[in-house]
């Protein structure tokens, strides 16, 4: 493994402190959005404050549910298909 | 042609015609030539002026080889950097077939670029389509599935390349040219549409796609990575060039952005991920060129700089996995953050670019047909790709890098790696540092796009967009967060257009089949009654007179000339004077007839 590749071990067995950081760092995201507004907002709801974090959370959950949960087992075929 | 103008395409070409006479033993020697027309292409194009024509004559038509205008420049200056790249990236690789192929299909992009009329256009078209096809089955070797995916992707380009070659001709017979110029959305014509089809093949529309996701995972390594680059941003610039503001685009680019996503949610092989998303990213391009305003056109022309630089760094970080541990499989990969991080690095970089994070290109070229979308009062699109951009992150930014490098799996550190050749890391690394420099900097990319002065009014570092791109992105990162175990990839492939189009197939061929079926049957018994009993009826005859000619005339001959020589045998008495008396009978009977007849 190379000096490079140590390195990111150590940092990966720093897993609780990169969560705490992640999750501090939306909140923090969530505070500016108090103080920043778009000048000229797209859709009304823009405005709002949250919008955006509601968004992308709310439409990644309905993808995945979507995509893994449904069509992943309506479509779902082995990898070797065309194979057989 | 104008002397003063270098046709970036006559390196590639030459290349492709010399390296067949370079010895397989010098490789290490010659390969050093392989970036040469890249370079000499970078050179061109950065030092090319607008110019309306370089013409050729040919068969009594004349061809515009080199339209060079600011659209057409655009292109050519990323396909030139692109070019350079997937050539050092593929300076390891030693099968001859591989660079010639490339370099064929290097060259029919640049032809495609800079051609004024149909007919260059067509020439190009299928020399790209021809030599891609061939950076597929030259994989066979390796890949059981390559020979079945090239013929897959040769027979549905044939079929977009006859779309082209109907409309075009079409075309020439109601306006009486070849001229390749832009189309009025409003007065379209059915040959312009069989056009407009005819590149939708290339750009992947949704129900014309599925030759992407099959093709490009069944391709050499290097072969990917070129393929990624230029033949779907190829049919962006003709649609760009012909059909800017056609509203039927904007809507198939939304629906693209969106399939795309979906698919690579679902899927497990990093290969066919990645290629699901040039579909998607491609919708991009589509939709701004559809909804035609020069913000829109500006940002589909930057998407398409980007996304050839971004895209081609996933695919080569991909390939730089599938080479060293095998296989791209999800499900097979996992725990490999510190065996392989550079690798890492650089598709983190990849990833998060192509995602629109900010620092990264995708963040200034994606916001720029988004915000035109907007701009132009189409609330549901801008919307709409919104949600695509979040699927981007979600499927491509987070879910391949986290299963391909954690995976919640331990450091592997017992798997067998095979070494990165310093190659594909320099190619890397030079791509991942123009995705930083442009995101960084986006003047750099602004200022080559056709209207920079609409580009230059375009800022995207500003303090809202960064945040609500950051909050955008971020949440979609909690989101997979809370849903990885969800997210898990399993080993399975999912139907798509592929199987219709194996239906399709099957159809026409029991179409052609099954009349001949029925003919063939009728014809049977026709010969079972008429042909077989005449033909018996013949046998029989034929027999009969065997019997009774052939054989009664050879017997007889035999029987004959057993009874004369067995007579004869008898008359041979071996006593002098019996021959003599013989003798003198004959000649006194010889004698005999010659009197009668003097007489």
């Amino acid at each position: 493994m190379s000096g490079f590749g140590r390195l990111v071990a150590q940092l990966r067995a720093m897993s609780g402190l990169w969560r705490s950081l992640f999750l501090a760092g939306l909140a923090g995201l969530v505070a500016l959005n108090v103080f920043i507004h778009p000048h000229h907002p797209h859709v009304e709801a823009e405005t709002m404050i949250g919008f955006w974090p509601v968004f992308g959370l709310g439409v990644a959950v309905v993808l995945a549910f979507v995509a893994k949960v449904v069509l992943a087992n309506v479509l779902d075929v082995s990898e070797d298909f065309y194979d057989e | 042609m104008t002397s003063s103008f270098y046709h970036p395409t006559a390196a590639f070409i030459a290349m492709a015609a010399a390296i067949p006479f370079f010895p397989n033993r010098l490789y290490q020697a010659w390969r050093w030539i392989l970036p040469v027309p890249a370079i000499l292409a970078i050179w061109a194009v950065f030092t090319m002026q607008p110019q309306a024509h370089a013409f050729m004559h040919w068969m009594g038509f004349t061809l515009n080889v080199g339209r060079v205008d600011a659209l057409s420049l655009v292109f050519a200056n990323v396909f030139a950097v692109q070019a350079l790249l997937g050539f050092v990236y593929a300076l390891h690789y030693e099968d001859k077939r591989q660079h010639i192929f490339a370099a064929l299909y290097v060259g029919g992009a640049f032809g495609c670029v800079f051609a004024g009329d149909y007919l260059t256009l067509f020439a190009f078209w299928e020399l790209q389509s021809i030599a891609s096809t061939m950076m597929i089955l030259i994989n066979s070797k390796n890949n059981s599935k390559a020979t079945r995916a090239g013929f897959a992707y040769f027979l549905v380009h044939t079929f977009g390349g006859l779309l082209m070659l109907g409309g075009m001709l079409l075309r020439y017979k109601a306006l009486g040219t070849f001229a390749f110029t832009a189309v009025e959305p409003a007065a379209m014509q059915y040959f312009d549409w069989l056009i407009l089809f005819g590149f939708g093949v290339n750009a992947a529309f949704i129900g014309l796609h599925a030759w992407l996701p099959d093709a490009y995972p069944e391709a050499t390594i290097p072969g990917a990575v070129f393929m990624s680059a230029f033949t779907t941003k190829t049919a962006v610039y003709v649609l760009a060039r012909a059909f800017a503001g056609v509203e039927f685009l904007a809507w198939m680019g939304v629906a693209m952005s969106l399939y795309g996503v979906i698919y690579a949610t679902m899927e497990n092989n990093a290969r066919r991920i990645l290629s699901y998303h040039i579909v998607s990213q491609v919708g991009y391009m589509v939709a701004g060129i559809g909804i035609g305003t020069a913000m829109t056109i500006n940002g589909a022309c930057a998407h398409a700089y980007a996304h050839i630089l971004y895209k081609g760094l996933l695919f080569m970080s991909v390939g730089a996995i599938l080479y060293s541990t095998g296989t791209a499989k999800l499900t097979e990969l996992g725990g490999l953050a510190a065996r392989i991080p550079w690798v890492m690095v650089c598709y983190l970089v990849a990833g998060l670019s192509i995602s629109g994070m900010p620092v990264f290109n995708g963040f200034v070229s994606k916001t720029m047909t988004i915000a035109g979308a907007f701009a132009d009062h189409r609330p549901i699109i801008g919307m709409l790709l919104e949600v695509s951009a979040v699927g981007t992150f979600l499927s491509v930014g987070i879910k391949l890098p986290y299963f391909a490098f954690f995976g919640g799996k331990p450091d592997d550190l017992t798997r067998p790696l095979k070494p990165i050749p310093w190659n594909m890391y320099l190619a890397m690394f030079g791509g991942a540092a123009m995705c930083i420099a442009q995101g960084v900097a986006p003047e750099i990319l602004y200022r080559y796009l056709p209207q920079p002065a609409i580009a230059a009014e375009y800022h995207a570092w500003s303090e809202w967009s960064v945040l609500q791109a950051l909050m955008l992105l971020g949440f979609t990162g909690l989101a997979f967060y809370l849903l990885r175990q969800l997210m898990k990839p399993h080993a399975q492939r999912n139907i798509d257009f592929e199987l219709l189009y194996r239906l399709i197939g099957r159809g026409v061929l029991a179409l052609v089949c099954m009349p001949i079926a029925w003919l063939d049957t009728i014809w049977t018994e026709v010969y079972k009654i008429v042909g077989l009993r005449s033909l018996l009826g013949g046998g029989r005859l034929t027999a009969w007179f065997d019997v009774k000619a052939i054989d009664g005339v050879v017997d007889g001959t035999a029987y004959t000339t057993r009874s004369v020589g067995g007579r004869t045998a008898a008359g041979q008495t071996g006593r002098l004077g019996d021959y003599l008396g013989l003798a003198a009978a004959l000649a006194f009977a010889a004698l005999a007839i010659v009197f009668y007849a003097i007489r």
